[in-house]
């Protein structure tokens, strides 16, 4: 029981940090309808901004936090402004974009930085409760992770700005006739939600370690939660998250090794084959 | 009007006998005289160079095992090249070193062989996957191929394949001297393990567990890993219920780095050894992480692994200058083994694979004293090709060590695990049968491999 308890809170843990890691895509596609492809490689080029910050001037990890933030952010602004604004409405070339630009990211890291795997400095405490173990940096990076997705969904729901960014969204021509410049907004959302993806990278490092491979998981985590959530729903991304780190430890935990890792695209495939709208998704969902 | 003409049964059979036999003479008149002046034009690239293909990832996981590798190959044959190339008769001809990207995949792995055969390169090393490799032995023979390749795993690299040239160690003769040293020299009885879900993987977990059995071990909570897989905590908290006092890691770099930390952060501490095999290398000790996880871990290195020349200091200054890493077992596949390929060659005085395979067993017995990795032979196989006696070393691995100036991996103290047969008996069964024969016993333990070798 005390084992099946563990894998519960590591489950929930992993959870949380699925939910973190899924947050931008889900808020891209939900405000600017973009499937983006590059989410994993702007994950991976976040991580390293932090990281080359963190390692070659020193600076603390909170402050590694803004770097990889506000590196993304940029990264986002341009993407936004040089790719998929011209592609709009085109999405086929929005995902052949997509995937050019994390071609470019991986091989262009591997050639910058080399291959191998790097972490942050982290604590190897533990708490223990109850015989159960809980690592401190995992414990820290979904707690940070749930409190992220929230102010999020705060920001989208209850703010002036929240309210704008949606109904750019809901119907871009009618934002624009009145009065919101729609451009702006766009760039601004896909600024945040990359932006959130730099701060992803720090907080998951630690845990996952940093190298220019980590780009597809990100993306196949990402992309899983979003599916399951509902696509475009930040209250899906979080239930969707949570489901997903519990089943995928679960798995991992009880059923033969050479099987779990197919449950968690089981679940993926189910969600898409009975329920393609996901859980908390609907056709004009707007976040 | 047009005229028709209806055929009988008898004349079909008859036309067809007649186009079948004129073709079979014609293949055959044909190969006598390909045969005839095959030599060694008809192995030469278009631009007359002898083809030493490295197919590797270049994309995808695995690119830090690669690295190392790729100029390993690359440095043998530049040194090659300096030399003169290689001679076969009064001729002498350089080797070019195209290099393919595996993508860590079977399709990827078979999409640069093709090329590489295209381009009639006849030679090639690396394949770090299991799945690459597989692929193109299903070819490789059709196209007078010879693969260099040092992954083990008996579905791997224990199946028929007469132009293969197996240049690494095998994990039934490593894992019985690293259970051994796990159970009589550190005192572990409980050993968790995760693997890499392949033949690979398996090999190298049989082959330790059924000695550390035999000797009164457990093995407990045996895993999987995937090569992009990042959470290991399930597994973690299943090891650490069962309470095992020692992790065994079957993969190398990244996961591998990230199983260390989640295992020491998830309740397994510095008190718990890590047993390691794969492809772990100093970039992995470079940060507090590194150094704190995995420091001291058990490995099995080739004997060049351990040690520290000029020549060692050369190799790994341009290597480092290079790819910004430091040499590691990975290097020493590519280095030596290409070299002893391109000496084959002239000790062959052709440039067929046949007849290069044939000649390696010699030239590597010749030509010993050059080799760093201090091979002592090669088993000539009926139909699986050349094994190279590559004898191991156990080590521990310094985190701190000067990496620009001194090996990562320490050799352990104790005497029998320092240089023992990274091979297997030449009267093993496992060199003549089918990999799926169950009858065939394919992890000795200790004591049985002692009788096999004595």
């Amino acid at each position: 029981m005390q084992l099946f308890m563990q894998q519960i809170v590591n489950g929930l843990m992993l959870g949380g940090m699925f939910t973190l890691i899924s947050i931008g895509l889900s808020l891209m596609f939900g405000i600017m309808k973009v499937a983006n492809f590059a989410y994993g490689a702007l994950y991976m080029l976040g991580g390293y901004a932090a990281y080359w910050a963190s390692s070659l001037l020193g600076v603390p990890n909170w402050f590694a936090i803004l770097v990889a933030f506000a590196a993304t952010f940029l990264l986002g602004v341009i993407i936004e402004k040089f790719g998929f604004a011209r592609f709009r409405g085109n999405e086929e070339a929005t995902l052949i974009f997509g995937l050019g630009v994390a071609l470019i990211a991986r091989g262009g890291a591997v050639l910058a930085w080399g291959s191998q795997s790097r972490f942050f400095p982290v604590s190897f405490n533990a708490y223990h409760i109850g015989g159960i173990v809980l690592p401190a940096a995992r414990f820290w990076a979904a707690v940070a992770s749930v409190v992220i997705v929230i102010c999020v969904y705060l920001i989208v729901n209850r703010t002036k700005w929240g309210r704008i960014i949606r109904a750019v969204s809901d119907n871009p021509e009618r934002a624009s006739l009145a009065g919101f410049n729609t451009q702006l907004q766009y760039l601004l959302t896909a600024g945040l939600a990359t932006g959130l993806t730099g701060v992803a990278a720090v907080l998951l490092i630690p845990v996952f370690s940093l190298s220019p491979a980590v780009d597809d998981s990100a993306l196949y985590t990402a992309m899983t939660v979003v599916i399951l959530g509902g696509l475009g729903s930040i209250s899906g991304c979080i239930v969707g998250g949570f489901i997903l780190g519990i089943v995928t430890a679960i798995a991992f935990g009880y059923l033969p090794s050479p099987i779990a890792p197919a449950v968690p695209l089981l679940v993926l495939i189910l969600t898409l084959a009975f329920k393609p709208e996901g859980l908390f998704g609907s056709r004009d969902r707007v976040v | 009007m047009t005229k028709t003409r209806n055929m009988t049964r008898r004349g079909f059979l008859g036309t067809s006998g007649q186009i079948i036999a004129g073709i079979s003479i014609t293949a055959t008149v044909g190969g006598i005289a390909f045969r005839a002046e095959a030599e060694p034009k008809d192995f030469l690239m278009a631009d007359g160079k002898i083809g030493f293909g490295t197919i590797l990832p270049l994309s995808g996981g695995f690119t830090v095992v690669s690295q190392p590798w790729i100029h390993a190959i690359k440095y043998a044959i530049e040194e090659q090249n300096a030399a003169g190339g290689v001679k076969i008769g009064d001729k002498s001809y350089l080797i070019e070193n195209p290099v393919g990207d595996e993508q860590y995949s079977a399709q990827g792995g078979l999409t640069a062989a093709r090329k590489l055969m295209a381009d009639n390169v006849h030679y090639s090393g690396g394949y770090v996957s299991v799945e690459a490799p597989a692929a193109v032995q299903g070819i490789n023979q059709q196209q007078d191929h010879l693969m260099v390749l040092g992954i083990t795993g008996k579905d791997l690299c224990l199946t028929d394949n007469k132009l293969r040239f197996y240049e690494y160690a095998l994990a039934q003769a490593t894992g019985p001297y690293m259970a051994e040293y796990a159970y009589s020299v550190l005192g572990r009885r409980k050993i968790g393990s995760i693997e890499l879900a392949n033949t690979w993987g398996a090999d190298f977990y049989f082959s330790f567990a059924k000695t550390f059995e035999a000797l009164g071990g457990k093995m407990v909570a045996r895993g999987y890993l995937q090569p992009n897989q990042t959470d290991f905590s399930a597994q973690i908290s299943d090891m650490v219920s069962q309470g095992v006092d020692a992790l065994y890691i079957i993969m190398g770099d990244g996961p591998a780095s990230a199983v260390a930390l989640q295992a020491r952060s998830g309740g397994l501490g510095t008190d718990v050894p890590i047993l390691a095999q794969g492809a772990w290398g100093p970039e992995m000790y470079l940060d507090a992480q590194g150094k704190a996880t995995m420091d001291g871990a058990v490995y099995p290195g080739v004997v060049a692994y351990t040690e520290w020349s000029d020549k060692h200091k050369q190799l790994n200054d341009k290597l480092y200058a290079d790819t910004k890493l430091y040499l590691n077992n990975w290097f020493w596949h590519g280095y030596d083994p290409t070299k002893i390929v391109l000496w084959a060659m002239e000790e062959a005085q052709s440039l067929d694979p046949k007849n290069v395979v044939a000649a390696i067993p010699a030239v590597v017995e010749k030509r010993a004293a050059e080799l760093m990795i201090k091979a002592s032979g090669a088993i000539q196989t009926a139909d699986k090709g050349v094994f190279l006696k590559i004898p191991m070393t156990i080590g521990r691995f310094n985190a701190n060590a000067d990496f620009a100036n001194e090996p990562a991996l320490v050799a352990v103290t104790e005497e029998k695990y320092v240089g023992f047969p990274g091979w297997m008996p030449e009267k093993w069964e496992g060199y003549t049968a089918n990999p799926a024969d169950g009858s065939v016993n394919w992890y000795p333990t200790m004591d049985e491999l002692v009788a096999l070798r004595a």
